[in-house]
This record gives C-alpha cells, sequence and structure tokens, in this order.
C-alpha cells in the first residue's frame, strides 16, 4: 500500500509539474483547455437546464418519462466510459515501458495492476466526468437542489457508476488477452465485438423510447405519475436504472427508496472493484506475458509485401513514393490502427445500410429541418470522431524516428502536405458517400442534397486540418500508442473545439433550412438566397479555420525535433 | 568540408552552445569530445538541421544548414546517438525509404544496400521487423542507410554504441576508409581510445564552448609529461 501511494504521489507531482510549467505552449493550452472545457460544460449544463425546463414545464411529459430518457443517457454514458476504457486499457496494461520498469522494482503485481487502473480510468474518463457534473447541475438546478444533492450524487452515484463501467472494461481486456492466445486474437477481437454490439442492441430493443412514450401517452394527461410496471425486468439490473430510480425518487421526496437505489450502486461498485482486483491479481502478469509471447510469435516471420512495396519503384517521385509508403505500412501494421479501422468501417457502413432506409421526407417544417439536421450532425460526428482517431496522432507516432525523415533532405512542408493529403482524400470521400446514402429520400430536392455535400465536404476539410495542425502543434513524440494520443487532455480539447464547430453548423444553417422546408411544404414564402449565404458563409468558416490550422500545423513542422 | 562559425544555441535562458567555431577539411576524421551535457549532441542535431542555431552559421560541403538545408542534408550521412527506426518496417524497407528521402535510384540502391548488408554482415535479419532488432543490429542498420547515399560529410554521434567487437571493428574501418577516400568525418564519442584511434584531429567541449582544439598527436606528447594515458588530460582538460 505504501508503494501505490508513493508512486501514485510522485505521478501526481510530474503531472502537475508538466502541466503547470511556465512555457508559452502550456499557458496556451491551459487557457484554452479552460475556455474550452468551460464552454462545453456551460453548453452542457445550459442544454440540460432547457431541455429538463422544456419537458417537464412545456412539454409536461413528468417525471417518470424524463427520468426514463435520463436512464438511456446513462446507458450511452456508461458504454462511452466502458469502451473508452477498453481502448486505452490494452495501451496502458500492455504498451506501457512503464510496466517494464516497475516489474524490475520490488512493486507487487497487484500493487503495479492498481496504478496502472487508476492511470487507466482517470485518463479515459476525466472528460466524461466533467461532462456529467454539467449535466447533473442542469438537472439540479430545475429542481432548485443543495449542495448536499449534488455532491451526494457525484461520490456516491457517478463516481462508482464510472467505476464500475472502468472496472468491468479492465475485467474483459485481461481475459481477452490472458487467453487470446488458445482462440486466436483476431477471432475474439470478432467474437467480442459482435458480442457487444448485440447486447446494445438487444438493451435498445427492450428499452424502445418510442415505445414507452407511445404506452405513456396512453396515460395523458396524467402523466406524472410512476410507470415502473412499464419497465422491462432486465433493466432492473443496469447500474443507470439505479441512478435514474434514485433521482426520480429524490425528487418525489421518497429519500429511503432513493438510498436504496444508492446504496446498491456503492455496493456494486465495490464488489466489482474488489472482483478486478483479485483477476488483476490472478491474471494480470500471465496475461502480460501472454502478450509479449503473442508479440514475438507475430514477429518471427519475414515481411516482403507485394503491394506497396517499399522495395520497389513507384511512377511518382521517390520522396513522396517512399514517404507515402512508409505511412501505409506503419498502419497497416500496427495492430491498434487496423484494428479500430476494421471496427469503425463496420459500423460505418451498418450506420449507411440503416440510414439510407430511413426516409427524412416529415410533413411538418421544423420536424423536417430537425430530421434533416440530425443526420447531417451524425454524418459530421462520425468524421470528426475519425479525424480524432486516427489523424491527431499521425504526427505523433512518427515517435524518436522522425529524426530520419527530418534529417534528410526533403522539404517540411511536403511532409506535412503528403500526410495531410493522404488523409483528407479518405475523409472527403466518405464524407460524400455518407451524404448520399443519408439524403438519398430527399432525391426530389437536389438543392438539399446539395446543401448537404457542401456542408459535409466543409466539415471533412475542418476536421482534417485541425486534427493534423493541431496533431503536430501538441505532437507527442515519446508516446508510442496513437490511441493515448487520440485520448490525451489535448486531444479531449481538440474534440471539444470540433463540437463547437459543429454548434456553429446547426446555428448557421438550422433557421434557412427550416424557411426552406416551409416552402417546400407549405408554400410559405422564401428568400433563396438565405440558404445559399448561410451554406456559403459556413463553407468559408470552415475554409478559413482550417487553412488557419493547417498553417499552424506547417509552422510548427519548424521547429527544434 | 564542414565549416562551423560562431555558433550559439540558447533554450531560454540557457545556452546549450557558446560561440562555437570549428572547420573540418575534406578528407579528415574530426573527433568531438566532452563530458555529458556539454553540448555535443545539440551542436550535432543543428548540423544535421533538427536544431536551428540561435546565432551563427554552419557550412557543409559550401551549403549553408540554415540558408540552403536541402542542398547542405543531401552532404550529409547522419548516425545518431540512439538508433530509433520505425519499428513497423523492416530493416530492407528502412534502408530503401532511406535512400528514397536522398533520392537514389531504385537500381543505385539495390546495389548499395546489397553490398551494405554483407558489409556489416546484416544476413537474414534483415526481412525481419526491425522492432524485433537488437541494440547493436539497428545501429548496423543506422549506419548503413547513412552511407547508402555516398555522403560527402558523415556526422556521427556515438557510433560505437551496443555494437560487438567484431563490429565495431567493421565500422572503424569503414570510416577509415572514407576518410581516406576524401569524406569529412565529423564524431562526437565518449570513448576516448576510438577517438584516439580513428580521429586526426579532436576538439573537446565544455559548457557549451570550445576548450580544446588540435591534432591527435599534440594529445600523445601531453600524455607522455603525464601518466601516459589519454584519460588523465582528457579529466584534466573538462575539470
Amino acid at each position: 500500500m505504501n508503494v501505490l501511494i508513493h508512486i501514485t504521489r510522485f505521478k501526481i507531482l510530474s503531472f502537475l509539474k508538466l502541466s503547470f510549467e511556465l512555457k508559452a505552449k502550456n499557458i496556451f493550452r491551459n487557457l484554452a483547455s479552460v475556455i474550452i472545457f468551460g464552454g462545453f460544460a456551460f453548453g452542457a449544463y445550459y442544454a440540460t437546464r432547457v431541455g429538463t425546463d422544456y419537458l417537464l414545464d412545456t412539454a409536461k411529459l413528468g417525471s417518470f418519462l424524463l427520468h426514463r430518457f435520463l436512464s438511456m443517457m446513462l446507458f450511452v454514458y456508461f458504454v462511452s466510459i466502458n469502451v473508452g476504457n477498453i481502448i486505452v486499457s490494452y495501451a496502458t496494461f500492455y504498451r506501457s515501458t512503464e510496466i517494464q520498469y516497475y516489474l524490475t522494482k520490488p512493486v507487487s503485481y497487484t500493487e503495479l495492476f492498481l496504478i496502472k487502473f487508476f492511470d487507466n480510468f482517470f485518463y479515459s474518463s476525466s472528460a466524461f466526468f466533467i461532462f456529467a457534473f454539467a449535466v447533473l447541475l442542469g438537472y439540479g438546478s430545475h429542481y432548485h437542489m443543495g449542495w448536499v444533492f449534488y455532491l451526494r450524487t457525484l461520490f456516491l452515484m457517478l463516481i462508482p457508476f464510472m467505476l464500475i463501467a472502468g472496472c468491468l472494461a479492465v475485467i474483459m481486456i485481461l481475459f481477452l488477452v490472458r487467453y487470446a492466445g488458445h482462440i486466436g486474437v483476431k477471432k475474439l477481437v470478432a467474437l467480442l465485438t459482435i458480442l457487444y454490439i448485440g447486447f446494445l442492441t438487444g438493451y435498445f430493443t427492450i428499452t424502445s423510447p418510442l415505445k414507452l412514450v407511445a404506452r405513456i401517452l396512453q396515460h395523458y394527461p396524467n402523466l406524472d405519475q410512476y410507470f415502473g410496471y412499464l419497465d422491462h425486468w432486465v433493466t432492473k439490473y443496469f447500474p443507470n436504472y439505479w441512478i435514474a430510480e434514485s433521482l426520480y425518487w429524490t425528487m418525489k421526496g421518497d429519500h429511503s427508496l432513493a438510498l436504496s437505489y444508492t446504496i446498491l450502486l456503492v455496493i456494486t461498485a465495490l464488489v466489482v472493484f474488489g472482483v478486478m482486483v483479485i483477476v488483476g491479481k490472478k491474471i494480470f502478469y500471465p496475461s502480460w506475458l501472454a502478450s509479449l509471447e503473442y508479440g514475438s510469435k507475430r514477429n518471427d516471420t519475414t515481411e516482403k509485401p507485394r503491394i506497396f512495396s517499399l522495395e520497389k519503384e513507384s511512377k511518382i517521385d521517390l520522396q513522396s513514393s517512399v514517404l507515402l509508403k512508409k505511412e501505409f505500412w506503419q498502419f497497416v501494421r500496427e495492430p491498434s490502427q487496423w484494428i479500430h479501422l476494421v471496427i469503425i468501417t463496420l459500423l460505418v457502413l451498418l450506420f449507411m445500410v440503416s440510414i439510407s432506409k430511413i426516409n427524412l421526407k416529415q410533413n411538418m417544417p421544423f420536424l423536417q429541418t430537425v430530421s434533416y439536421m440530425v443526420v447531417l450532425l451524425f454524418n459530421s460526428f462520425l468524421i470528426v470522431s475519425i479525424a480524432l482517431r486516427f489523424i491527431y496522432p499521425s504526427m505523433s507516432i512518427e515517435g524518436p524516428n522522425f529524426w530520419s525523415v527530418l534529417s534528410a533532405p526533403v522539404l517540411r512542408r511536403k511532409i506535412f502536405i503528403l500526410k495531410y493529403l493522404l488523409w483528407l482524400l479518405p475523409v472527403l470521400i466518405l464524407s460524400e458517400l455518407l451524404v448520399l446514402f443519408s439524403h438519398r429520400s430527399l432525391i426530389d430536392y437536389p438543392i438539399l442534397i446539395g446543401t448537404a455535400a457542401i456542408l459535409t465536404a466543409a466539415v471533412a476539410y475542418f476536421s482534417v486540418s485541425l486534427n493534423l495542425g493541431m496533431g503536430s502543434y501538441f505532437a507527442d513524440f515519446k508516446e508510442k500508442n496513437p490511441i493515448r494520443v487520440a485520448s490525451s487532455q489535448n486531444a479531449t480539447l481538440i474534440f471539444l473545439l470540433s463540437i463547437i464547430y459543429l454548434t456553429i453548423l446547426v446555428a448557421s444553417t438550422f433557421i434557412p433550412l427550416n424557411g426552406f422546408f416551409g416552402y417546400i411544404l407549405k408554400s410559405v414564402p422564401y428568400e433563396f438566397n438565405n440558404l445559399f449565404i448561410s451554406t456559403g458563409t459556413f463553407l468559408l468558416i470552415s475554409l478559413m479555420a482550417g487553412t488557419l490550422f493547417l498553417i499552424a500545423g506547417i509552422k510548427t513542422m519548424r521547429r527544434d525535433y | 568540408m564542414l565549416r562551423i562559425s560562431k555558433l550559439t544555441k540558447r533554450f531560454g535562458d540557457f545556452t546549450a552552445v557558446n560561440d562555437l567555431t570549428i572547420t573540418v577539411e575534406p578528407g579528415e576524421f574530426y573527433g568531438f569530445l566532452g563530458p555529458n551535457g556539454a553540448g555535443k549532441t545539440t551542436t550535432i542535431k543543428m548540423m544535421t538541421g533538427l536544431f536551428t542555431p540561435s546565432s551563427g552559421s554552419i557550412v557543409i560541403d559550401g551549403f549553408d544548414i540554415v540558408k540552403q538545408p536541402l542542398e547542405a542534408k543531401r552532404k550529409i550521412g547522419y548516425i545518431p546517438d540512439q538508433p530509433f527506426l520505425y519499428e513497423k518496417l523492416t530493416g530492407r524497407e528502412f534502408l530503401y525509404f532511406s535512400a528514397g528521402l536522398y533520392s537514389v535510384n531504385h537500381e543505385k540502391a539495390t546495389e548499395q544496400i546489397s553490398q551494405l548488408l554483407d558489409l556489416f554482415e546484416i544476413g537474414s535479419w534483415i526481412d525481419q521487423r526491425t522492432e524485433n532488432y537488437s541494440q547493436g543490429m539497428r545501429q548496423r542498420i543506422v549506419i548503413a542507410a547513412a552511407l547508402l547515399h555516398d555522403p560527402r560529410v558523415l556526422v556521427i554521434d556515438e557510433p560505437m554504441v551496443g555494437l560487438d567487437p567484431r563490429s565495431a571493428h567493421i565500422v572503424k574501418a569503414t570510416f577509415k576508409e572514407k576518410s581516406k577516400n576524401g569524406v569529412t568525418i565529423f564524431m562526437s564519442t565518449h570513448s576516448l581510445p576510438v577517438a584516439e584511434e580513428l580521429c586526426d584531429r579532436i576538439g573537446i567541449i565544455k559548457d557549451g564552448r570550445l576548450i580544446y582544439e588540435g591534432p591527435t598527436s599534440d594529445i600523445k606528447i601531453a600524455e607522455k609529461s603525464g601518466d601516459g594515458k589519454f584519460e588523465s588530460v582528457f579529466l584534466e582538460l573538462t575539470k
């Protein structure tokens, strides 16, 4: 235990020293963090407050339905933390050189496991925590709750809830790595992915929000009553349900019932944490050895690729050719990159197939605008996420090997631009494919498909420029793992900046689009220029901002390496 | 040739290299010595374009590394102190990659690689990913990569780290041969016997300043006045 405290103390000291060192870059980063995190937290708070006010006071949906919506949001939150921890924990537990260092010291495997678990948990969950706290403030302010409520919810509900998600993620990754050798990594990953997606689909099928709303609306106008009998029995075993119930009964003044759910949550968190410690104690070290064994087996073969081979002549200039081929092989030979790419490609395909079946045509202009914007935002969000995951770390993963390129007679601008084009082209193609699939039902209105194509292309340009530019600015050449780079504090900052950018997309196009749909559906007079001006303005903002980030990225290439 | 004039590098308030002036003639083998943190690697990083000098200039075979970086870099073969390689590439791929960066055409690259593989006895490892290589094997690949484009100037930072005696012998012989053929060699090292054995001239840097420069023969004279060891001369100078 003393060792655990000792190491944790030095880790915190090191983090604080690095974060608050008086350097221009740190000051800029911290200032930007405060502005963006603060802005995002305020946005989350404000949206929750307005949303809760609207649902309860204007739409009069009743507390029960509100808390069931909350339960579903918490489920998504739980899955996000769980997946985030799964992704980062492989790098933290099995790819970190820190583990090798501690293994040579008198630190027990359990202590080592716990050090890395907390490292992993705080690394991948801190941004989620800020977001959840802001939402909690928005929710609580509707009911004029006092500080005791916030403290209790934070420490006895949110943190145990997040801990359960994090612990389950680590248990899964421990078993996965320990037994991957027996079944085969690719098979096991595929199997787990299918199981996970099946589980998510199953959950949303049994808790279908549409069905629930329809069944509750049958009781209109008496909606403010408890409809617990409508819940599927399976949902009652989920921690998100316990939080939703605890909050519901707190708002209804039944504190003993609320407390019982809180206690259930805390006990479950402690049990899951205990199970994880036992599993870690038993199989962390064997799984670490297994990962080494697997790595050595995988690499003990000679490589003679037939396509894009660095050993073959190319028709383009030699420097560009070898730089592009190097990028390609570096990507496809790194399991954390290609496995993610395969999973994301599958999800994108699934998304395209599903969304192509949705009929976006509505009768009400407002609903039509909302459905159009939601699809546009989904597409944009996908592009933003892909850019963050793959493009943001692409400069950092050059790592200490970058000397060989930077000391060679290659223009640094050229290195950056090649990397940029390599990403921009596929992302642009993907963005347009998404538009084609998602807006098929609007084929009668080419102007709408054209608008979506321009807006999505603008998002693609901005996202690629932002992520490569800022990924270069914040490049961490010491971090080998792209996933950890993509989930670092700086990357989170860039992600939040992207969300603010998407908010600008909505703000600049919603009203003109609403007017346009009013014209189509209700023949309300409409000035077409409004749509062109708003689309053009957003395109211009994207081009200007994206180019600025691009220039910033190129400039950072000049710095000392 | 290599000409360093009034070279200074500052990191904030700290001056790592201070007003350094060195000239190395074609075919000359120059040893750059100094204690840890003296400014050797910083100097080399400025010579290879990895750091930008705060002031002063570096001219490589007639080209200024700041004003004409591409021309200057074409003349240099650089061997860093840590042999980092792209781990997902094989040794052979890394060599073709390096050749491409220096625009060495495919035919010449293949010929050079074949010769260098034989010279450094790299063998069947060449087609495995470099993530499996030992330090010595990585070092051999890095040295081979630096020689692929027939550089006029070799800039070497601690070349013998991790090499077994046989490999070290081959590497030393190769450097001697290159120097004899007119290649300018600037080598930073902590190994006093290596410096004494290979170098025509030696410069010693301490706290960013050149505190001694002279032919290796002078060192031999200084050794005789003391206990007969270069180490003692070095320790006295860098005290």
